[in-house]
């Protein structure tokens, strides 16, 4: 997995901050999110109802980050909270999230990191 | 593109996002945008902020931990029908932003927002509650037909009001309140309404002057026939009470569907030993008196003696003359404070001169004549000759009652000429020599006061 660290890779929203300290602290707050929401996927004790939200909660970021493939296995997630049929999916759905989250959180460092300059 | 920011320092803006880095992210964008937004990450600690902050706008966002957005929305909605909440939702199914309007979002805005997106959407929302605002301020409020209005006083015929409605307050039966029109019937059917053990459930009002038979039977029940299945006004007002106006000018169709919904609540009852399935107390507010002849008044006899079970009768403004002085001194700040005015007081020759009127409009009557001389002058002290001759007649020159017609003898052989020109300069005299504002006060233009002036200018040279 490659990051292309510069302005076109950088979400418009974030891009439109133009202070490279304030998305420093998004990046940084959207990665313990992710960590946050992907703990809750794991745990084996939480509810429907919680994994359900907290798909939902990643793809909120991933839309506004502009990850859609995250955003895709998400709504499916989703979907299958709803349905009641994610057991039956949820490791290889989790696996194909997991890694998509690695891939956002390694672009969050990187935005984070050297802030948005080329 | 980002909006450029403008600095809004009186913009309540409460933003619900439970997701910590887009709460971050929104906030930053609306703060480079101007606004100051209050945030929450929950559904309880937004309706907590939202009762401490009352905010204009809310942003909300659609799934959150403890409860569902759409149960937020209709709780701030319930609080605050004129609260702005646009929806944010990661979820772009029109069903759901279909949903979200019926239950009255302002607008619904799906993830990925842009900064543009989110800042125009809220300075829309809050651009459009400025300007509602602006028309509710220019809204001439009743005042003295008020609810609060109508019952000051200390004279024989508002103690006795005050004595009925307390009284009836505490029944259930239905209720006629008659009298002229402007004399605060719907205040008094409110304050009937506000005062009985019904006042937890919202007063349902229905014109019955300003519909045809099928508005009129779907204004009620919610269907073309007292049969079908329940709704209308009759539905909305369950266990409360419902305020008919003119119920006299129904059509025959609509009285005898109304006649057959009071007959099925009598009858279940007198089955059951308690209130009907509607339960509905119906305050009739008419110009009729229900003393008159039944079949004079235009309802069919059985409709008429169960809606007028008890009756009030509003004193019309000359029953309660000693009134006068108190309801004018206490409405004339409030009117000034919503006419942009300076007004605080008014001056006891300006009360005797309103006490000897004749007021055939009664407290509406009062109320414009008020508003007029309001809006016309300025100062701390309404003075007696700031009010207008008559409520509607807006250009006249101030007068005391009894002084027009010696002011219009005084012009006896006067030319018309000379008869604006001292017109004009009285005006400019009263205003403190502000041709502006007794150019406001006649309905001219101020340049039509300043071309007359030079030409009284240049006669008084030629003549002197």
């Amino acid at each position: 997995m490659t990051v292309r660290n510069n302005q076109e890779r950088l979400p418009e929203i974030l891009r439109e901050m133009g202070d490279d300290a304030v998305i420093a602290a998004l990046c940084q707050q959207a990665d313990a999110d992710l960590s946050s929401c992907l703990s809750r996927l794991t745990d084996g004790g939480a509810s429907h109802c919680e994994k359900m939200h907290a798909f939902h909660e990643i793809k909120g970021l991933a839309l506004t980050l502009q990850q859609d493939r995250l955003a895709a296995l998400c709504a499916q997630g989703e979907a299958l909270c709803r349905d009641g049929t994610l057991p039956r999916h949820s490791d290889t759905l989790l696996a194909d999230v997991t890694e998509a989250c690695a891939d956002l959180r390694a672009a969050l460092a990187a935005w984070s990191g050297a802030g948005c300059q080329t | 593109m980002t909006l450029p920011p403008v600095p809004r320092p009186d913009a309540r803006l409460l933003l619900v996002e439970d997701t910590p880095s887009l709460q971050m992210l929104y906030r930053a964008v609306l703060r480079k945008a101007g606004f100051a937004p209050i945030c929450a990450a929950s559904g309880t600690e937004a309706l907590e902020l939202f009762a401490l902050h009352e905010p204009q706008i809310v942003l909300l966002d659609r799934m959150l931990p403890d409860c569902d957005g759409f149960h937020v929305m209709t709780e701030m909605l319930r609080r605050d029908p004129g609260a702005r909440i646009i929806v944010i939702s990661a979820d772009a199914a029109i069903a759901n932003a279909v949903e979200a309007t019926r239950r009255g979002a302002h607008d619904y805005l799906v993830k990925p927002l842009g900064d543009t997106r989110l800042v125009s959407a809220v300075a829309g929302a809050m651009a459009q509650a400025a300007r509602e605002r602006q028309t509710l301020a220019c809204l001439p409020a009743p005042l003295l037909a008020s609810s609060d209005g109508v019952f000051q006083g200390t004279s024989p015929a508002i103690l006795r009001l005050r004595a009925q409605v307390e009284a009836m307050a505490a029944s259930g039966a239905n209720v006629v309140i008659h009298g002229d029109s402007g004399t605060g019937r719907h205040a008094c059917a409110e304050r009937l309404h506000a005062t009985s053990s019904r006042a937890d459930k919202r007063l349902v009002t229905v014109d019955c002057t300003r519909a045809g038979e099928s508005e009129l039977m779907h204004a009620l029940f919610g269907t073309q026939s007292p049969d079908g299945p329940p709704g209308g006004a009759f539905e909305t007002a369950r266990g409360s009470s419902l305020a008919l106006h003119e119920p006299q000018d129904m059509p025959h169709g609509v009285q005898l569907a109304l006649l057959k919904r009071l007959r099925q609540d009598e009858l279940a009852h007198q089955a059951v030993g308690r209130n009907g399935p509607t339960n509905v107390r119906i305050i009739s507010i008419t110009r009729l008196d229900p003393r008159s002849d039944v079949r004079a008044t235009g309802l069919d006899p059985d409709l008429f003696y169960r809606l007028a079970v008890l009756a009030i009768e509003m004193p019309g403004l000359d029953q309660r003359r000693e009134d006068i002085a108190t309801l004018v001194d206490n409405c004339i700040a409030t009117l000034a404070r919503q006419e942009g005015k300076r007004f605080a007081r008014i001056a006891p020759d300006a009360v005797a001169d309103l006490s000897a009127r004749d007021w055939p409009g009664h407290l509406r009557q009062l109320g414009n004549l008020l508003r007029q001389a309001v809006v016309m002058h300025d100062g701390e002290v309404l003075q007696a000759a700031m009010l207008p001759a008559t409520a509607t007649d807006a250009h006249a020159p101030s007068a005391a009652p009894g002084t027009a017609d010696d002011t219009i003898d005084a012009l006896a052989g006067v030319t018309l000429a000379e008869a604006e020109r001292r017109l004009i300069e009285a005006a400019i005299a009263r205003h403190d020599g502000s041709v502006p504002q007794a150019a406001r006060e006649l309905d001219i233009a101020p340049s039509t006061i300043y071309r007359k002036r030079m030409v009284w200018g240049g006669a008084d040279s030629q003549g002197g």
